[in-house]
């Protein structure tokens, strides 16, 4: 697709961006003496929360802009990249729901490339050949462990795998620099992943199907990692070597520094006036706040002190 | 057939002088256009700082149409009586009208470029838009300069071949 075809898009987005949280605002917000007084400062910002339940504003927040950038796109999947994993986390659901008898109700998370509601009965039906191309594969390995080995961590992670490997064949298709965002994103997930695998001792067979690889890091030198002491100096000779620092502080740290890369790496959509990828970095603007505000009134539900928070808080895009 | 030669290239230089730089002021202005409406569809309140932008890139198809006039003209092709071209003298002609044809088409659409990036500044920063004006009619120069060098040189033949 032509990038002057993203033209009206892009500048319809440019003029909703004076709308997102600015670090000024969120200062203030973090600053207020209590939950209430945060919500009341948030609410000029489109945050109609109502009580102390706030997920469903948030929800709100997010659909929202799905749906301004659904009405704006002049291809519908240009952006499929960035949502084929809210998919995996859809096939996670059902799976669960299917091997615990349980409801998937008000569990799918949207927007989705797929409808979760035509994927369910094909999942509950074990009609696997139905379902789409980059769901088979996963539905299958995951239903397969979680039936036959009731482990359900695996499971999640070979849906996740699956997820940053089709990230990255769709961005293949649609831009270029969508393509970096998403090997950046797989980079980060297999470092977390490298991370979580380390700390609770699993085993090389476990990271050998949780790990993707990608540009930065191929998947055998993933798999060469086997202390924190090789992760750290694997990360300290690669581009994240911030996210390395991170990781020497703590687990937080290191998750809050691996967002503000992903930020970074949609940096120049604040100065792109064609093409995608502005479409792109204003979602993930949308989620970065909506993850701020959701630590933010957490927090302050839970008297967690400003300076906490302030330390959790993602650096944001605008 | 020489002095028809002739004219078919003083026609063909001011079809091009008229044609490519209206060609390229049209994609340019839809361009702009096009970032325009999404900012009023937010923000009808912008149209005026937003319409000034979009008509920057308008300016190269009206240099090439003087161009074209001017042709007609000085040749007097305009009149129906034009004197006897040798072929090349109208090739001449239409080599002066080039430049405002090749830089007339390019400049209109790298001027759209810097007036939609500059919508974009009117979106965000409303008070700032004097300067993604400027930005875009910075590019305007060339256009200016191109035109400058074909009214020259088609001033120029007219009085080296005795036009009156």
């Amino acid at each position: 697709m032509r990038e002057t075809e993203f033209t009206y898009a892009v500048a319809r987005i440019r003029a909703n961006e004076p709308k997102l949280l600015t670090q000024a605002e969120l200062n203030a917000a973090v600053a207020a003496s209590g939950f209430e007084e945060a919500v009341r400062r948030l609410r000029d910002k489109g945050y109609a929360v109502e009580g102390n339940r706030f997920s469903a504003a948030l929800q709100q927040k997010s659909d929202d802009a799905w749906a301004l950038l659904a009405e704006i796109l002049p291809d519908p999947h240009a952006l499929d990249s960035l949502l084929i994993g809210n998919d995996f986390q859809n096939l996670k659901v059902m799976l669960k729901a299917l091997v615990s008898e349980k409801t998937t109700e008000g569990l799918f998370v949207r927007p989705s490339v797929y409808d979760p509601a035509a994927l369910e009965p094909l999942v509950f039906e074990r009609q696997n050949d139905k379902l789409p191309a980059p769901l088979q594969h996963a539905d299958r390995s995951a239903y397969h462990i979680l039936t036959k080995t009731r482990f359900a961590q695996l499971g999640d992670s070979v849906i996740d795998r699956a997820a940053m490997e089709w990230s990255i064949a769709f961005a293949k298709k649609e831009d270029p620099l969508l393509l970096r965002y998403a090997n950046v994103k797989a980079a980060l997930a297999d470092l977390k992943i490298l991370c979580r695998c380390i700390r609770s001792g699993k085993t090389g067979s476990f990271i050998t199907r949780c790990v993707c690889g990608c540009d930065d890091f191929s998947k055998e030198r993933l798999l060469k990692v086997d202390s924190m002491e090789s992760l750290a100096d694997l990360i300290a000779h690669s581009p994240y070597a911030a996210a390395g620092e991170a990781l020497k502080e703590s687990p937080a740290a290191f998750e809050k520094s691996c967002d503000d890369l992903l930020t970074e790496t949609l940096r120049d959509g604040r100065n792109n006036t064609f093409g995608v990828l502005p479409l792109a970095a204003y979602w993930h603007a949308v989620q970065t706040e909506i993850l701020n505000v959701r630590i933010l009134l957490s927090a302050k539900l839970n008297g967690v002190s400003d300076g906490m928070i302030k330390e959790r808080m993602r650096t944001l895009y605008a | 057939m020489e002095h028809t030669l002739a004219i078919f290239f003083i026609i063909l230089g001011a079809v091009l002088a008229a044609g490519l730089p209206g060609m390229g002021s049209a994609r340019g202005t839809s361009l702009v256009g096009q970032a325009a409406a999404g900012v009023v569809s937010e923000d009808p309140s912008k149209f005026g700082k937003v319409l000034i932008l979009q008509v920057l890139p308008a300016t190269q198809g009206l240099y090439g149409l003087l161009i074209a006039i001017l042709t007609l003209s000085f040749t007097q092709i305009m009149g129906g009586q034009p004197p006897l071209y040798t072929w090349q003298q109208g090739l001449a002609f239409l080599a002066a009208d080039l430049p405002m044809a090749v830089v007339g088409y390019f400049s209109a659409i790298h001027q759209a470029k810097a007036a939609a990036a500059g919508v974009g500044i009117v979106a965000k920063k409303p008070n700032e838009s004097g300067k993604a004006i400027t930005f875009a009619a910075l590019v305007e120069t060339y256009a200016i300069l191109a035109l400058l060098i074909s009214v020259l040189a088609l001033s120029g033949l007219q009085n080296a071949y005795g036009i009156k």
